[in-house]
């Protein structure tokens, strides 16, 4: 399946673009999507940050991993930092 | 109760009439408002000139809504407000405004304080500052996680 995954603010910038598509085999969760980020499109993150990344799976953080759909609005990003 | 983001400036004032007209018999309004600093994470030498504020279009009201939910669970409150500036800003510029209203103080007081504790790391807003040394964002806070689990021990 593909997995449409949005970036913002420092990894945004990192990636050098707002989104990406990746290919997951059906069934892969957030812990194999952060996987595959992390060996291709975010493999030039600072590895500091990498381990501080958040994943918001249909615009709610998730904290342990959660099995994906095509359909699932995904995005990576760092600690917020808002108020 | 409503929360709002938007890059236009607000009125104090106007938010808390406006949060007074809906509590209706209130007897405690706490309001706070975020502004810009001119130094904040930076070298002496590097004042801020400007602040720039991003967010996560849809997931950021979600957010604010959630927490402001959460809010009127845990206290008696009448009226609540959550306003967050995106965009770019410069020193003393008002960022956010949170606004809790109760029939006594101490639901109000804590309400805002709550509000803003869970806004500044659960909201998905970033912050990135140009300085006269270059430009960088600013990073999260030991501190602020831990102003939440002050909270969730309570």
């Amino acid at each position: 399946m593909l997995i449409s995954v949005q970036y913002f603010a420092s990894v945004r910038e990192a990636r050098g673009s707002s989104s990406d598509s990746i290919e997951l085999p059906d069934s892969a969760d957030t812990k194999a999507l952060l996987s595959v980020l992390k060996a291709g499109p975010l493999a030039a993150l600072d590895p500091a940050l990498f381990e501080r990344l958040l994943i918001a799976v249909n615009q709610s953080v998730v904290n342990t991993p959660v099995r994906l759909k095509a359909s699932d609005e995904v995005a990576v990003f760092p600690p917020m930092t808002g108020g | 109760m409503s929360v709002r983001v938007q890059a236009e400036d607000f009125s104090l004032q106007r938010e808390y009439d406006e949060v007074l007209a809906e509590a209706g018999d209130a007897g405690a309004v706490v309001t706070f408002t975020g502004l810009v600093r001119e130094f904040h994470q930076t070298e002496d030498s590097a004042s801020v000139a400007s602040l720039t504020l991003e967010h996560y279009p849809g997931m950021t009201e979600k957010a604010l809504a959630d927490i402001e939910q959460q809010a009127r669970q845990r206290w008696p409150l009448l009226a609540t407000r959550i306003v967050h500036r995106v965009g770019a800003m410069t020193a003393q510029e008002q960022i956010v405004l949170v606004a809790a209203a109760s029939a006594h103080r101490h639901a109000a007081f804590e309400a805002a304080q709550f509000m803003m504790d869970y806004l500044k790391s659960r909201a998905p807003f970033w912050k990135k500052q140009a300085t006269s040394e270059g430009e960088n964002w600013i990073e999260s806070r030991d501190s602020d996680e831990a102003a939440i689990a002050r909270w969730q021990k309570a």
